[in-house]
């Protein structure tokens, strides 16, 4: 038998062993899946084009109030993306999507669609204050510029502009969705510290006034409203259930940080961010779902798309 | 700590006024400094969380402009994490970050919505709804969640809104908007409209409406004006 303090220590060890394992920059090293990230791809031209071809920009133009935030370009290049850039941006930012969505051309079109998406939703965001979700996707976007994410599922593969490693599980596959992972990671993370510093407003937040507050002001705008047309009790009362809410909020959204020490818990941590946002949706805070499900094609283990696709060594 | 520290904008002047505070930014000060000396320590002896992320970073088989990337866009989200001040395209995720009391309410909570006459009938324009592809009555795609947000709250009470409403809504045949006033009452849990619009031009002039005052038509002032 073996004294507690050893078994501590045992326990203690396999535990930092199996971290050193499974952790985000040793999982970067496994192979991959070419599938994975040619459908990565796919989502994110999808969700590039939603967003792309919103009249938000038209829209934008039109009432013309500045939001008060800011971006790190100088004042110049924002003044020539305002004045003449824009109307140009968003059509080379609608055509290129679809060819990222075809896989057509794409090592070609990365770079420029980058670039057009990077400005265009730069003069949105310093015009407009508004949920930015797109702050969410621009990084996955010039990550895929050195990709190798037309490999398969494109254009590029039928017309053999692009041919694939003879292993479609090359790690090669895997770096890009790990670094997506890393990334909703850091969105998570960041959004629950932001809610609990400084520390002595953190508290504060917690007892749940900002949620009771959100929902009590958006009832009439929320998805709930709309489809069940009777609150579900009386938001003025029942203060501890948006404490609890609060609370849990900030619990899921710092739990991500588990995905850079293991990948073992990335389903139950998907499970949550999916309660979290469908529950944010239906209160009437609406806009992240999609970028959540997007990003979180990262999630998945790369075995699964191996043996959906009957992916071979 | 350091966050905390970095965050609190008047710092000098919650350091004069608040005994409590100087006595944490102190002691922070001092387990800042420490840490700092282990970290930088460990570092230098090749050990340690850090040096094992640093190291196997870049040893990574990850191309080498895709690393330099990475850090840059780690380092820059950092700063603006640390400092809570976005600045695009490096973000906080900071959108509901102010803590709010949510003290004693109106058990009835109303809202000004925009709504036209279909005969007898009125139809109200639920701006929010229109944004769920299943549910939207007039717009379609391209109608996104944030415009409907920026629609509904940002810029309500701007008159280009309400004309690029009516101009998009014209093309569907609906010439004339009118505001009223839909209102919850969560004692009771029943939600009731009234097409007054006299009443909504009432209480769009009080204070306490979320996102402040919607942009009323002239023609529905002098309406009620007669």
């Amino acid at each position: 038998m073996f004294s507690p303090v050893i078994k501590r220590d045992y326990v203690l060890l396999r535990m930092l062993n199996k971290i050193k394992e499974e952790n985000i920059l040793s999982r970067m090293e496994k192979p991959g899946s070419a599938h994975q990230l040619a459908l990565f791809r796919i989502i994110l031209g999808l969700e590039i084009g939603y967003v792309t071809w919103s009249n938000i920009f038209r829209f934008t133009a039109y009432v013309a109030v500045p939001g008060g935030t800011q971006n790190i370009f100088p004042e110049f290049l924002n003044q020539w993306i305002d004045a003449i850039a824009v109307p140009y941006l968003i059509v080379i930012t609608q055509v290129l999507c679809i060819f990222l969505v075809l896989g057509l051309l794409t090592r070609v079109i990365l770079p420029l669609l980058f670039t057009s998406f990077f400005f265009l939703f730069s003069w949105y965001y310093v015009s407009h204050n508004a949920p930015i979700p797109w702050l969410y996707i621009w990084f996955p976007l010039l990550l895929l510029n050195f990709t190798k994410c037309s490999d398969v599922l494109s254009l590029d593969r039928i017309i053999k502009l692009q041919r694939p490693l003879p292993d479609l599980r090359a790690k090669d596959y895997r770096w890009p969705m790990e670094v997506v992972a890393g990334w909703l990671s850091y969105i998570y993370v960041a959004a629950g510290l932001s809610k609990l510093l400084p520390i002595y407003k953190g508290w504060y937040w917690l007892q749940g006034g900002t949620s009771q507050e959100i929902m009590y002001n958006r009832y009439l705008d929320s998805m709930y409203f709309y489809l069940f047309e009777k609150p579900l009790f009386d938001y003025t009362e029942y203060h501890w259930v948006f404490a609890i809410l609060a609370i849990a909020s900030v619990m899921v959204e710092l739990a991500c940080i588990i995905i850079l020490f293991t990948h073992r818990y990335n389903a139950a941590i998907f499970a949550m961010l999916l309660g979290m946002h469908l529950f944010l949706y239906l209160a009437g805070v609406m806009g992240f779902l999609q970028l959540m499900l997007v990003l979180s094609v990262s999630l998945v283990q790369p075995a699964f798309f191996n043996r959906l696709f009957k992916e071979q060594s | 700590m350091l966050m905390t520290i970095l965050q609190t904008r008047q710092l000098l002047y919650y350091m004069h006024t608040v005994l409590l505070f100087k006595v944490f930014v102190l002691v922070a000060a001092l387990v800042i400094l420490i840490w700092i000396y282990l970290f930088v320590k460990d570092f230098l002896l090749h050990r340690g969380v850090f040096y094992y992320v640093v190291q196997k970073f870049w040893s990574s088989s990850i191309p080498g402009p895709v690393k330099y990337l990475t850090a840059l866009v780690f380092a820059g989200n950092l700063v603006v994490i640390s400092l809570a001040i976005p600045r695009y395209p490096f973000y906080d995720v900071g959108m509901y970050r102010h803590a709010k009391d949510f003290n004693y309410r109106d058990k009835i909570c109303s809202e000004l919505k925009y709504y036209y006459w279909q005969g007898n009938q009125y139809k109200i324009i639920n701006l929010r709804k229109e944004a769920s592809f299943f549910l939207a009555e007039h717009f379609g795609l391209g109608y996104t969640a944030d415009m409907a947000y920026s629609m509904t709250y940002f810029h309500k009470g701007d008159k280009e809104n309400f004309e690029f409403l009516t101009a998009q809504l014209k093309e569907q045949g609906i010439d004339t908007l009118w505001v009223g006033v839909q209102s919850v009452n969560f004692n009771t849990r029943e939600v009731t409209f009234d097409p007054d619009i006299c009443h909504a031009i009432a209480l769009n002039q009080g204070t306490d409406l979320y996102y402040g005052p919607i942009y009323i038509p002239k023609y529905q002032m002098e309406r009620c004006d007669e």
